[in-house]
């Protein structure tokens, strides 16, 4: 397969990935909660990395994926002390994690092939070197099928438990009632949304995760009133703003995921635009 | 044959928030088949005591008990405060409604056409049904409490808690939400409202608890319903 359209693919995937974990997040009001986690779970991976001393470990992956709870746990002890509101919460672990992740990597691996800058921003133009070798016989990019594969792990999850999130995002009270322990199942979705994240490291980096798991879902919120519509969309403004990122990057020699991450707010824009004159429609129409 | 009856009862109950106790030593016994009002002044505990009952906040000591239906935990059904509800959720009536059958489902399975049926049939009862495909931040007060009425309905409990359910609604639905209860009640159910509105409660309710922080008194209406436990009740202040 060609670089380009392999480079294009892992965008798309990964962003669609990462829309549909985020698109909960968002109708949770718990944007934050993604920039916190995209964050931490760098102290997984370098805690895993600490123990098994591989970076292309699949370790790495769970160390990633545990983080997400703990500090969803973490901040919710914080929380219940009463002593601080829910955001400040979030802004006092999220970069007490972070900061010991980078003062370890900088401090003892160093060496080691994981430095802050590709964990913050991934590259993924080189994405496509690291091939996936099965019998000898070259089945294409690594990252493809980790993308492809976190996507279709969250496509399965949501199908099977769409209404449990559905109803503990919108009526807590209702889904204890219920027996859906709102607890287990926000749990839960910070587990994907972690093992989402670090899927996507080396693709757009740590911080425009955050860009793809809010940016897509909230255009796709102002435009529609249906939950799987909304879904939906917010997959379809992901996969194509990797897409247009990446032929805009190429046009103007500068970074893709900068422009992947550009296009969803370009997207949202749009969006914003649309839901400001449908209401003036709205409100004309009924006036 | 199960004798009790009561529907719920606690015991010594004590609930706190940055050890202030919100709820202190309510001990209560609440009766089957009965419209009860839980009234009380803003502060009082009214909402953390329905919260208490249903056991979705952590006490600090105390006991809550139902009382079995057929030798089986009651049901519960559930409707929320209407300013808790977030109106711009992307679902329209019917997935709202739709929720009710949720418990009955358990994980995973999905709702079929027959709870579809039953959420629209419950929607008709309301006089919703012409609404249903309507996203909900599109209702009226009325409408939005008329939506949760039937989520509730098509719970199927045996216990209804409803905090304020005539709050922010307009007179008609007023009315069609008390025609509601009374059969409920007369299908011996039990519903446990909170209610604000002192001059409409002797007339909706048949047994009344009042509190503010502790119980000031818990029993039938006629018997409740007066001027001087109102005043210790509402009592500016709170003093003792």
């Amino acid at each position: 397969m060609d670089a380009a359209i392999e480079i294009q693919l892992i965008a798309a995937l990964t962003a669609a990935g990462c829309a549909l974990p985020g698109s909960f997040l968002l109708l949770r009001r718990m944007s934050m909660a993604s920039d916190s986690i995209t964050h931490t779970i760098l102290l997984g991976i370098v805690l895993a990395f600490f123990a098994v001393q591989d970076l292309s470990s699949p370790i790495l992956l769970i160390g990633a994926a545990v983080m997400g709870p703990v500090t969803v746990w973490l901040t919710e002890l914080l929380i219940k002390t009463r002593l601080l509101s829910e955001d400040s919460a979030t802004g006092i672990v999220f970069p007490l994690l972070f900061s010991v992740a980078v003062i370890l990597i900088t401090r003892y691996a160093g060496s080691a092939h994981l430095d802050t800058d590709s964990v913050l921003l991934g590259e993924i133009v080189f994405a496509p070197f690291d091939r996936l070798v099965v019998f000898n016989i070259d089945i294409g990019a690594k990252a493809l099928y980790l993308s492809g594969g976190v996507l279709l792990l969250n496509i399965v999850l949501i199908m099977l438990f769409y209404k449990e999130l559905q109803v503990s995002s919108f009526d807590p009270v209702l889904a204890a009632v219920l027996g859906f322990s709102p607890t287990l199942i926000n749990y839960g979705l910070m587990t994907a949304a972690s093992l989402t994240a670090v899927s996507a490291f080396e693709a757009v980096g740590s911080v425009l995760v955050t860009a793809f798991m809010i940016a897509p879902p909230a255009a796709a919120y102002l435009l529609t009133e249906n939950l799987k519509k909304m879904l939906t969309l917010a997959v379809l403004i992901a996969a194509a703003s990797g897409i247009l990122g990446y032929h805009t990057a190429v046009l103007m020699n500068v970074s893709i995921a900068g422009c992947m991450a550009a296009w969803t707010g370009v997207f949202f824009f749009g969006a914003f635009v649309y839901s400001v004159i449908k209401k003036r429609i709205g409100a004309k129409g009924g006036a | 044959m199960n004798l009790e009856n009561y529907a719920v009862k606690t015991e010594k109950l004590t609930v706190a928030y940055d050890g202030k106790p919100v709820l202190s030593d309510i001990s209560l016994e609440l009766p089957k088949e009965m419209l009860i009002a839980i009234m009380g002044p803003n502060g009082a505990g009214k909402t953390t005591l329905l919260k208490a009952l249903l056991g979705l906040i952590p006490k600090v000591e105390g006991e809550t008990e139902f009382s079995c239906v057929k030798g089986k935990p009651p049901k519960i059904g559930y409707v929320p405060q209407s300013e808790s509800i977030d109106r711009d959720f992307p679902a329209t009536v019917l997935d709202v409604v739709t929720m009710g059958c949720y418990g009955r489902l358990g994980w995973i399975k999905r709702p079929g056409k027959a709870d579809r049926e039953l959420s629209m049939q419950m929607l008709a009862k309301m006089g919703m049904e012409q609404y249903w495909d309507r996203q909900i931040s599109h209702l009226s007060g009325g409408q939005q409490q008329r939506t949760f009425i039937a989520r509730a309905l098509v719970q199927k409990a045996d216990i209804y808690f409803m905090d304020e359910p005539f709050k922010g609604v307009d007179a008609a639905t007023e009315r069609s939400i008390i025609e509601i209860l009374k059969e409920l009640r007369s299908s011996g159910k039990t519903v446990i409202a909170v209610h604000h509105d002192l001059a409409t409660a002797p007339e909706y309710f048949d047994w009344v608890t009042m509190i503010n922080t502790h119980v000031i008194a818990n029993g039938k209406t006629e018997d409740v319903f007066t001027k001087e436990n109102l005043s210790h009740t509402y009592r500016v202040g709170g003093a003792e």
